[in-house]
């Protein structure tokens, strides 16, 4: 575990239940975790091992039920509705395995979204939302809508989009699990390359993030069963 | 927040499924354009009403109790009026004029009577008897004016002149001819003696007018003063007619007439002009419940294709509302796209009404407000109103709230299922 003062994120004893049907699901069974600023992160767990809602609960997507979730200095276990999304908007960028771009809006403006909603939009953002898609290897395609796109570039998309707020943490749920491997090598490429910069969790059962993550977190039964340290801290650690 | 860019996001969306959208303006048009109708209909309704209450039964005549008012009738017949009552009764609370008339009976020729009556220039030439019904409308020469005063003229009646040898042929204004020849000797015991001065002298003539009434046509209009000065009544009046404001206030002003002055009779005429402004406010009203059910009606089909937009877009909403939507920006997006709906549907029922409300408009009475009446008061009632099915500014402007309040009603549960929707929930759904 991190130091305290270090983290972009610490859970204490987090628990979430879902009611599925008649039964009562519990998804998250008390979860303590720490991840340090600047941290690539790996969730691996197979399917309902609680990823996904420990995702959700650290962007501010959802509310524990019990414990505390404290993420970019934000408390949000004591947080309304409204600030967690004045949270989310400016703190956490959120990569979907869907993708979830806007059909009817174009590259450029799927990427200045969220800072229409943070009302940065302006020149500045379009200057940044147009570096943004230049860095994720997009040129020539700003006006593309999301049909005219690859699976792979509209992933590219999504991730510059998840980059124009600046935001605090970074949050990927399966990002490569609709693409096929060459393509997802590339998006996995690109999520590494934003260590440093933003704090990256990614819920994946690819093996080639835990490569490159700094730390493996291994989920099962809604628990943390194992917390080991990735491949992309045993390269820096190198170079 | 970029809140224009939600409106442009919101105009998108309407094309993503063309057919609906156009579905949705073909059904919604006509009922717009029908409550463009309405309001139209509705508006030439208020003016007419409007009309009714303030030009029409809200006269009431004033005179002596059971008295003729004839300033020389002899015996119980010939009670006057204090001339300070028409100054008292001005003053009442709605009250809009007040007309005092002088009148005086005279024997003519051929065993005929006639009336002569002193009129201030500027008020009403009613006809002693037909009331309201015998009009004056001159046909030769001129009304008599304020420059008329105190003068010997005489605006005269078309068989009363005959008489005199005068005709609308003949007629030269001006010319003096002296009443005289045609009065003859007063009746004792009808006539006060001595109050016959107005035969002595020469009367010019400056016009003649004719009522359609045999009776009204033998009678003469004199100057107020003229009238006062030749037949001695500077103190008293024969009747005074009081012009209410409004129809519905007739009936108070008569009481306040009556209660005030109880040796006065104060007769009055509103019913029929009631019964048909009451009537006319009732389509009014029918007018509105119209109005309102067709944007009832527009807001249920906005409705409709709102809930399956939003149905449709539910992990858009949530994806919008993970990267930060607040619930104002949703409310901008799910309200943006109804106003624009509803808006394209309210213009095309612009165009329609413009090319097609003129020859439209009668049928749509016909067969809407039109059914409350019979079949010939419904086509005279359209003749007489001053009805126009062309765009108006009031017509735009009832048109744009009727769109804004059908998009805000259409966008409704869509907005509350949007406003409910939980990112997490929404992004799961498939």
């Amino acid at each position: 575990m991190m130091p305290a003062t270090e983290s972009a994120v610490r859970l204490r004893k987090v628990r979430k239940r879902y009611r599925l049907g008649e039964s009562i699901v519990e998804a998250l069974r008390g979860v303590d975790l720490s991840i340090a600023r600047g941290a690539v992160i790996a969730l691996i767990g197979p399917s309902g091992s609680g990823k996904s809602t420990l995702l959700h609960v650290i962007g501010g997507m959802d509310r524990a039920d019990q414990g505390a979730v404290t993420v970019a200095g934000g408390e949000l276990h004591k947080m309304t509705p409204a600030q967690l999304t004045a949270f989310r908007r400016a703190k956490v960028g959120f990569v979907f395995q869907a993708f979830n771009l806007i059909s009817n809006l174009t590259a450029l403006e799927n990427v200045i979204l969220p800072a229409e909603f943070a009302g940065a939009a302006g020149r500045e953002a379009r200057e940044r939302a147009t570096a943004l898609l230049n860095r994720v290897g997009l040129d020539g395609r700003l006006r593309h809508r999301p049909s005219q796109l690859s699976g792979g570039e509209q992933q590219r998309v999504a991730i510059a989009r998840a980059l124009i707020n600046r935001p605090a943490l970074v949050i990927a749920d399966e990002p490569t699990g609709n693409l096929d491997s060459k393509t997802g090598a590339a998006i996995v490429k690109l999520l590494a390359s934003l260590a440093g910069e933003q704090t990256v969790i990614i819920a994946t059962h690819d093996e080639r993030i835990a490569r490159v993550a700094d730390r493996v977190v291994h989920l099962a039964d809604g628990g943390i069963e194992r917390d080991e340290t990735g491949g992309g801290r045993a390269q820096k650690a190198a170079t | 927040m970029g809140r224009l860019f939600l409106v442009r996001y919101a105009w998108r969306n309407l094309w993503r499924t063309p057919g609906r959208t156009l579905l949705v303006m073909a059904l919604t048009a006509p009922v717009f354009l029908s409550l463009l109708l309405m309001l139209a209909t509705a508006g030439a309704l208020d003016r007419q009403v409007e009309r009714l209450s303030t030009g029409a039964g809200n006269l009431i005549e004033v005179r002596a109790r059971a008295s003729f008012g004839h300033v020389n009738q002899a015996g119980g017949l010939n009670r006057m009026m204090p001339a300070s009552v028409a100054k008292e009764v001005a003053r009442m609370p709605h009250v809009r004029k007040v007309e005092p008339y002088a009148v005086a009976i005279e024997p003519i020729a051929g065993y005929y009577m006639t009336l002569h009556t002193g009129v201030r220039a500027g008020d009403a030439r009613r006809l002693a008897t037909h009331g309201e019904v015998g009009k004056v409308q001159i046909i030769a020469g001129r009304d008599l004016t304020a420059e008329d005063e105190g003068q010997d003229v005489a605006l005269v009646g078309l068989e009363y002149a005959r008489k005199m040898g005068i005709t609308p042929e003949n007629f030269r204004p001006g010319e003096s001819v002296f009443i005289k020849d045609i009065l003859r000797d007063g009746e004792p015991g009808v006539l006060r003696t001595g109050t016959r001065t107005i035969g002595g002298r020469p009367f010019r003539v400056v016009g003649l007018f004719t009522s359609g009434y045999a009776f009204g046509d033998n009678q003469l209009f004199l100057p107020y003063t003229t009238f006062q000065r030749h037949y001695g009544t500077t103190d008293t009046i024969s009747k005074l007619f009081v012009t209410v404001d409004r129809v519905e206030n007739v009936a108070d002003v008569a009481r306040a007439i009556r209660a005030g002055y109880p040796n006065l009779d104060a007769a009055t005429r509103e019913d029929g002009a009631r019964f048909m402004a009451r009537a006319l406010a009732t389509m009014r009203r029918i007018g509105n419940i119209w109005v309102a059910g067709m944007v009832a009606l527009a807001a249920g089909v906005v409705l409709f294709a709102m809930l399956l937009a939003a149905d449709e877009r539910v992990r858009e909403l949530g994806t919008l509302k993970a990267l930060g939507a607040s619930l104002g920006d949703t409310a901008v997006a799910v309200l943006s796209e109804s106003a624009l709906l509803a808006g394209l549907s309210a213009a095309a029922s612009g165009l329609l009404y413009a090319v097609l409300g003129p020859s439209l408009g009668r049928a749509f009475f016909g067969a809407t407000l039109g059914v409350y009446l019979p079949g010939q008061y419904g086509e005279s009632l359209l003749d007489n109103m001053t009805v126009t099915y062309v765009f108006s500014p009031r017509l735009a402007l009832g048109l744009v709230a009727a769109a804004v309040i059908t998009s805000i009603l259409g966008s409704l549960y869509a907005l509350y299922q949007a406003q409910r929707l939980s990112p997490v929930e929404a992004l799961r759904h498939q």
